[in-house]
């Protein structure tokens, strides 16, 4: 097997809850050596989240701290004792990445800030992730990942016309745009950095970058006068598309890209062409507001009569883009996340073998793998003392009894 | 000098892809993108003028790519792209039609160069029981499964701006420079296999494991509020998004209290009752309509912007619930400058942008410059050829 395409890489994390985390997940599945800076006085809050492997609560059982933080290691370290600040520096000497999601000045505090870290490291990629950027006159505001989809407008963007917007049922820009952001911009940097670029300042403003996947649109505000307009289950440029319930309450999902497709789809669920005024796309897509309310019914019908998958099998045998709407359930099974080994099975100490999402961008030669559970709270102080930072034996026992590692 | 500025990418993406170029472009990659001579694969709405053919898509990801059009259905054309693909670092194909694509035969006898990375993008992978599956990026969120917990409860509701191409791009991305970071490194090339499918099962926070785990299937929640004050509430122009109470714990409670009642607020006086931060009472009905009809009783005469400053400066977790429109004037992005203008070479105008996803100390950002199909035909595919491809685009090469 080759080498993992990011080994030899180590990364000071002290991220924690939702954002962060995710980032460095990332890069440990890549290879890095990721050593999560935590604390027992100050737990990170998603290793107390729901769900926990038994219904059980604990630290070190919680399934959503798990699929967020596989292939890394965990040392507590107390950073408001000196003797642990002293360690923290002495980590950071050695790595090639610190990165944290505070708000702006934790990090200064403790004089953990880029200013300071650059002269103990000056080849260091150093990563803030704040919510609105370090500077800016809303810099210092409050705020959870949920609020930058309201700051950003997707989740305002997102419901049906004529309802209260509702976002996206969960922190998307926790799970998408941010961690992946960051974790590019890192890999970015320290390839620079192997041209004899040296270490470098990243900021990731969440709001920012979370602005960037709404791009088109935000130019859209920026630059033309169309009003805000909430699309809903309507495709983006006009084409029919639906979501719309099945036999026992499931949901399909159907969109008509050609003339072709809309052919089939008349042919399909019974209805003469001739009953539509519309029998091209691009009638539909010029016309949106009674366009597809005829064939909307008809579709509403036949879809009623099926079941999702039925519905699914149908259409896309006739080469309509159509999918059931699947949960976590049908997701275990589906034949193709199957097929890709998307879930892995993970065994951790803890919580026994649980199911982890996979890597999705499969590199043939050099693969992603999850290359160890997530680390139970501090389960490596030891051995990165030890091993890393060289401490002695009796040094490392002096430490502990004065609680340096809590 | 920038990040990737080594690094030469041929940029053969579509609407699932582009913006992973997009990104390649932003950290100083030099992108060559390729449009068929009918028009540019990006032109789709939104739109400034739909009649010039000024899309708004298509400028936002391709902004500072270099473009050429190239006719394949032609030998010359292929063999331009041959050539392109050869000495290109980085190849990134996508297209929401998968495998079922027209020009799939074409790259998949293009790629097997093991010093190069390529990158394929599609919705559901290159092989497998969907490989022919026909999608659009509804129907990838739901065999993703993000609609079964995005919309209300009586409806699922796709996420705005087609955000499983977002998703997919950015995990390719992520793959890309992963890639090159090895080949720096004395390693090979290799290919890279994006499913958009994958990309949306992977965000959907922590549903898989709340039903591997604890056998819940999570479901869509809509604007049910978890507890009291954790939710949208009416302001004058709009929505604000408040967050009182967090797993059951609640947040700033008594500033946000303190602030109603500074307000002279009706009805405020009795949210100092202990029984207001018990987790049993205030995640009834009964106590959120309560709540709500005191909170907007107040917040409905101000608007969002003036209820955000003051509430933060009282400490309380309280935002606006910005239109893109709102998003477009916050006082905070123009502040940092995150709006550039960029000239729109198509238009023959600027416009305005908003900027990268990440800052880099030290590495300029350059002067954004959005170039139309063919715009660097000239450049870049007459060193490629004899005969004077201008010539060749008038024959519809």
């Amino acid at each position: 097997m080759s080498a993992m395409p990011l080994e030899g890489v180590r990364i000071a994390d002290f991220t924690w809850v939702g954002v962060g985390p995710f980032a460095t997940k990332f890069l440990a599945d890549f290879g890095a050596d990721v050593i999560k800076i935590e604390s027992t006085l100050n737990v990170d809050v998603v290793r107390k989240g729901r769900p926990f492997a038994g219904g059980q609560p604990g630290l070190n059982r919680s399934g959503y701290f798990a699929n967020r933080n596989s292939s890394k290691r965990s040392v507590t370290v107390n950073l408001k004792n000196p003797e642990g600040l002293i360690l923290a520096k002495d980590l950071i000497r050695g790595s090639d990445v610190v990165i944290n999601n505070f708000s702006s000045g934790v990090m200064e505090k403790f004089g953990l800030h880029y200013a300071e870290v650059s002269k103990l490291n000056s080849e260091i990629v150093y990563v803030d992730m704040p919510m609105q950027g370090m500077v800016g006159p809303h810099s210092g505001f409050r705020g959870y990942g949920a609020m930058i989809n309201a700051l950003s407008g997707l989740y305002a963007s997102t419901g049906l016309p004529g309802r209260r917007p509702i976002g996206t049922g969960t922190n998307y820009p926790d799970h998408v745009p941010n961690p992946l952001h960051a974790a590019i911009a890192i890999v970015a940097a320290l390839e620079y950095r192997s041209h004899g670029g040296g270490g470098r300042y990243i900021e990731i403003s969440q709001l920012e970058s979370t602005a960037n996947v709404l791009g088109p649109y935000l130019m859209e505000a920026l630059n033309a006068t169309a009003p805000d307009e909430i699309l809903g289950n309507n495709h983006a440029v006009g084409l029919p598309q639906w979501v719309l319930p099945c036999r026992n309450e499931e949901w399909c999902a159907l969109t008509v890209r050609t003339d072709e497709q809309l052919n089939k789809l008349f042919a399909i669920i019974g209805m003469d062409p001739l009953q539509s005024a519309k029998t091209s796309i691009d009638a539909h897509q010029s016309d949106q507001s009674d366009a597809t309310s005829a064939l909307k019914e008809y579709v509403a019908r036949w879809l009623s009569k099926q079941t999702a998958e039925e519905a699914m099998t149908i259409l896309q045998n006739s080469g309509i883009p159509a999918g059931k709407v699947k949960n976590a359930k049908d997701l275990l099974n589906d034949p193709q996340l199957m097929h890709r080994g998307h879930w892995v099975s993970v065994d951790h100490p803890e919580m026994g073998k649980s199911i982890h999402d996979g890597p999705v961008a499969q590199l043939k030669k050099t693969p992603a793998r999850l290359s160890r559970p997530a680390p139970l709270l501090g389960q490596h102080t030891r051995e990165v003392m030890l091993e890393v930072l060289n401490l002695k034996e009796d040094e490392f026992e002096r430490l502990r009894l004065q609680g340096v590692f809590t | 000098m920038n990040a990737l500025e080594n690094l030469r990418v041929l940029d053969l993406t579509d609407e699932l892809g582009g913006y992973s170029t997009k990104l390649l472009a932003d950290l100083g990659a030099e992108v060559i993108r390729v449009d068929p001579p009918e028009g540019g694969l990006l032109e789709r709405a939104p739109y400034l003028d739909q009649e010039k053919k000024i899309s708004l898509f298509d400028v936002f990801f391709n902004q500072n790519k270099k473009r050429v059009t190239l006719n394949l259905s032609d030998s010359k054309g292929r063999e331009l792209l041959a050539h392109l693909w050869r000495s290109s670092d980085v190849v990134v194909w996508s297209s929401i039609d998968g495998i079922s694509d027209t020009r799939w035969p074409i790259i998949d006898s293009l790629r097997g160069n093991p010093n190069q990375i390529v990158c394929l993008i599609t919705p559901f992978g290159l092989d497998g029981p969907y490989r022919h599956f026909a999608a659009s990026d509804a129907v990838i969120m739901a065999l993703g499964g993000f609609l079964s917990i995005s919309g209300y409860p009586d409806c699922p509701v796709v996420p705005f701006g087609e955000q499983s191409y977002y998703a997919a791009s950015l995990h390719a991305a992520l793959g890309i420079v992963v890639a090159s970071a090895h080949r720096t490194n004395g390693g090979e090339g290799q290919e890279i296999s994006v499913s958009a499918q994958d990309a949306v099962a992977h965000a959907l926070e922590n549903a898989i494991q709340y039903y591997d785990l604890e056998n819940h299937i999570r479901s869509r929640i809509g604007d049910k509020e978890p507890a009291i004050g954790t939710g949208v509430f009416k302001c004058r122009d709009g929505y604000v998004f408040l967050m009182a109470f967090l797993h059951g714990t609640p947040l700033r409670w008594p500033e946000l209290v303190e602030w109603l009642k500074d307000e002279d607020v009706e009805g405020s006086e009795i949210l100092t009752d202990s029984q207001w931060t018990n987790l049993d009472w205030v995640t009834t009905d009964e106590a959120k309509n309560q709540f709500r009809e005191i909170f907007e009783s107040f917040s409905s005469k101000i608007d969002k912007l003036e209820l955000y400053e003051e509430g933060q400066r009282r400490g309380v977790n309280i935002c606006p619930l910005n239109t893109l429109s709102d998003c477009a004037d916050s006082p905070q992005l123009r502040s940092r400058g995150f709006f550039r203008n960029g000239a729109v070479k198509i238009l023959g105008e600027e416009l305005e942008f908003p900027g990268p996803p990440f800052r880099i100390d030290g590495f300029e950002q350059s002067a954004i410059e959005a170039f139309g199909p063919g715009d660097h035909d000239q450049e870049i595919l007459a060193p490629l050829c004899q005969e004077d491809t201008v010539l060749n685009r008038r024959e519809g090469i």
